[in-house]
């Protein structure tokens, strides 16, 4: 592997060339960067904003929530093994949202409900919801072990349709992307046009007042637990169209999930939307941007997430569009915050 | 049972991974019994420690002697790694003296630059900045070679004892070293909570806001806690990768820190004992699936890895503990003040 030879003695080298060590350079193309961006930054919208939405709803940073990706992926896979083509891809879409839902759903019942009323403090949810995750995912490593199917992947194969440039628009995005947009529209359209959705966001804004106003809030609760691990689930079959699925790939996108509903302080559900994208565009555009001009090796690609929402965490908790649920102005407050001139 | 299990040998293991578990418990519970701060982030204070005695026991065995290696993480630097910590055991054993120092210091170090950022924030907010801080450098160390190897790993870093020639006898004294290492925790954290700090830190745990308005700096506390947290946990990294050997990046994913969660709300929060119940029953739990992987792995129609059934053991008994006793097994008790102890002589007399 590495042919240099290493002395006591190591040079203190500079920041960048540490980075820089077994660096492989991957040709930078404009247009297909910015193509998978959005692929991936659709992807993991989808799962933060389940994680958004339970969050408001009941109080649980929800650890688990990876783990309904990753089942997902297996149950999206397993269709596509059992069922051809044209017909396999809405099956296994909406097989992994239904199987997700469920498990979720029954979580919730088992473990979150009762913590919640025996009084648990939100901490305590949080190191629950962390052990559901380790359970499933050993659990799912069990089950998928015994059906030797530990690296999957599905049967429908990703395929170029259109050229644009130097990217390629595959059949995957053209499923993906729409897929999003459509969820997120029908989402806004359920919280802002029907009556469960007005007593969604009442019980996100104060439950027990909620409760108080002939709110069902167990019922509401049910409902967000099943749009939130119904949505993870579809992430999950697009995902497993993508790339291999292993039980590991839930946790990777959970923290991607967490970061992008960081971005909307872990409340907002357009603040969620641009931050499922800003991470995809952090972790593919700016990345290729980085790996081609300053030469960082792709390795380090979760780092920028993380870095992007510890800086979140640390000085903007609160998340960057909390207060508007218009997105416009919350960009446009935003870049009076940024711009100077304004600060006083 | 079958003639293949080796008692004294499950054992010593069984020592040895209670000393580290429950030295890592007993900084948890420090920093969270105690002072109420979400350490999302614990492996990565034990990592650091792993790392270190990886990167110091190579320094001390190879580097020193001048000689010359394509790689730390190379075939060629295990093979003489173990040569020389053969030849030259007081070396061995001084580069693990210096790895335990460094190991606390350094750990120590990390755990206050991590959680710096995030002191002034709210307690979930400083757990998952630590919880990602460890993904960070877990990514970064796996990313390069000369300081641990990267994705290859440090392999055959000699046990401290390896001038004993008997294996048994050797892996006893490590497990007894270790278990001393265990207590001498204990002890400092009983020195520590029992003394007019530790009243700080349950002050800072129950109302941060009530210290601060006494004059506390509440920052600076929630830091001091986990530099001191995470220098104990330190010291259990090293002592772990003397033992075993091995250290490598990808073992230390945030499911080390959720082990060591278990431990703690399982045995109870806020008190010595429960920390080493905590570390008696993940160890036991640990040890029991070993022996079902060396046992009856055979007989079954797949392999299934004994750490899978472990980590779901782990995660039946933390939801069961939080549902039916959320104050753990052994719940917190008073502080041992000399004005509670007067107080109690009082009541019984």
């Amino acid at each position: 592997m590495d042919k240099r030879q290493v002395h006591v003695g190591i040079p203190i080298k500079s920041l960048l060339s540490f980075f820089k060590e077994h660096n492989k350079l991957v040709q930078f193309q404009v247009v297909d960067s910015i193509v998978r961006s959005i692929l991936i930054g659709s992807m993991y919208t989808l799962v933060a904003i389940g994680i958004t939405q339970t969050f408001a709803v009941t109080r649980i940073a929800n650890f688990s929530h990876g783990e309904l990706v990753t089942m997902g992926a297996y149950v999206a896979a397993i269709v596509t093994k059992l069922v051809s083509f044209p017909l396999s891809l809405p099956l296994a879409i909406a097989a992994s949202f239904a199987v997700s839902a469920a498990v979720i759903t029954s979580i919730d019942e088992i473990v979150f409900k009762p913590l919640t009323r025996r009084g648990a403090t939100p901490l305590m949810l949080m190191v629950a919801s962390f052990a559901v995750s380790i359970g499933l995912r050993y659990s799912m490593y069990v089950a998928v072990v015994s059906q030797k199917i530990l690296t999957v992947m599905s049967e429908i194969s990703v395929q170029v349709v259109y050229v644009v440039g130097d990217g390629q628009i595959t059949n995957l995005f053209l499923w993906a992307v729409p897929i999003t947009i459509v969820s997120v529209i029908l989402l806004e359209a359920i919280f802002r046009l029907t009556k469960v959705g007005k007593a969604m966001r009442a019980v996100a804004e104060n439950a027990s007042l909620a409760a108080a106003t002939g709110v069902d809030v167990d019922r509401i609760r049910r409902i967000t637990w099943i749009i939130g691990g119904g949505l993870a689930g579809v992430a999950g079959s697009m995902w497993s169209i993508y790339t291999q699925t292993n039980p590991e790939i839930g946790w990777l996108i959970l923290l991607r999930g967490f970061a992008a509903s960081t971005i909307g302080g872990l409340s907002s559900f357009s603040g969620t939307i641009l931050g499922g994208y800003i991470i995809g565009f952090a972790e593919n555009f700016v990345m290729d941007l980085l790996n081609r001009f300053l030469g960082i090796n792709v390795i380090y690609k979760p780092t920028i997430t993380f870095i992007i929402m510890i800086v979140l965490l640390v000085f903007k908790p609160k998340g960057i569009v909390l207060e508007y649920t218009n997105l416009r102005e919350g960009l446009a407050k935003l870049i009076r915050e940024i711009r100077p001139s304004n600060r006083n | 049972m079958t003639s293949g299990i080796d008692i004294l040998g499950i054992l010593t293991s069984f020592a040895t991974f209670l000393g580290v578990y429950a030295i890592l418990a007993l900084s948890l519970n420090l920093e969270y019994g105690y002072a109420g701060q979400p350490n999302f982030g614990k492996v990565l204070f034990y990592s650091v420690g792993c790392y270190l005695a990886g990167f110091i026991s190579t320094v001390f065995l190879i580097y020193l002697g001048g000689q010359t290696v394509p790689g730390i993480g190379s075939y060629q630097a295990t093979v003489l790694r173990g040569i020389s910590g053969a030849s030259q055991p007081f070396l061995n054993a001084a580069g693990f003296i210096v790895a335990l120092i460094v190991g606390f210091v350094f750990a120590a170090l990390v755990g206050y630059v991590a959680s710096f950022p995030a002191l002034k924030l709210r307690e979930d907010y400083l757990g998952m900045t630590l919880l990602v801080a460890g993904e960070i450098v877990r990514i970064i160390v796996r990313g390069q070679t000369w300081f641990s190897g990267g994705a290859q790993g440090i392999a055959g870093v000699p046990n401290p004892f390896i001038w004993i020639g008997d294996a048994k006898l050797r892996y006893l004294s490590y497990a007894v070293l270790v278990l001393g290492f265990a207590l001498l925790t204990c002890f400092c954290m009983i020195k520590l909570t029992n003394s007019p700090y530790g009243r700080l830190l349950k002050s800072v745990r129950d109302d941060d806001l009530a210290a601060a308005s006494f004059g506390k700096n509440v920052p600076r506390i929630r830091g001091g806690v986990l530099a001191i947290g995470s220098g104990f946990a330190g010291v259990a990294g090293v002592l772990y990768t003397y033992y075993s050997g091995f250290v490598q990046a990808d073992a230390f994913i945030p499911a080390v820190t959720f082990a060591v969660w278990v431990m703690v709300i399982v045995g109870g929060t806020a008190n010595m004992k429960g920390a080493f119940a905590g570390a008696v029953i993940i160890s036991s739990i640990d040890t029991l699936t070993r022996i079902f992987g060396i046992e009856f792995q055979g007989s079954l129609p797949f392999l299934i890895d004994p750490t899978y059934l472990r980590y779901i053991a782990y995660a039946i008994l933390i939801i069961l503990v939080l549902m039916y006793r959320p104050s753990g097994l052994i719940p917190e008790q008073p502080v041992k003040t000399p004005a509670w102890r007067v107080a109690t002589e009082e009541k019984r007399s």
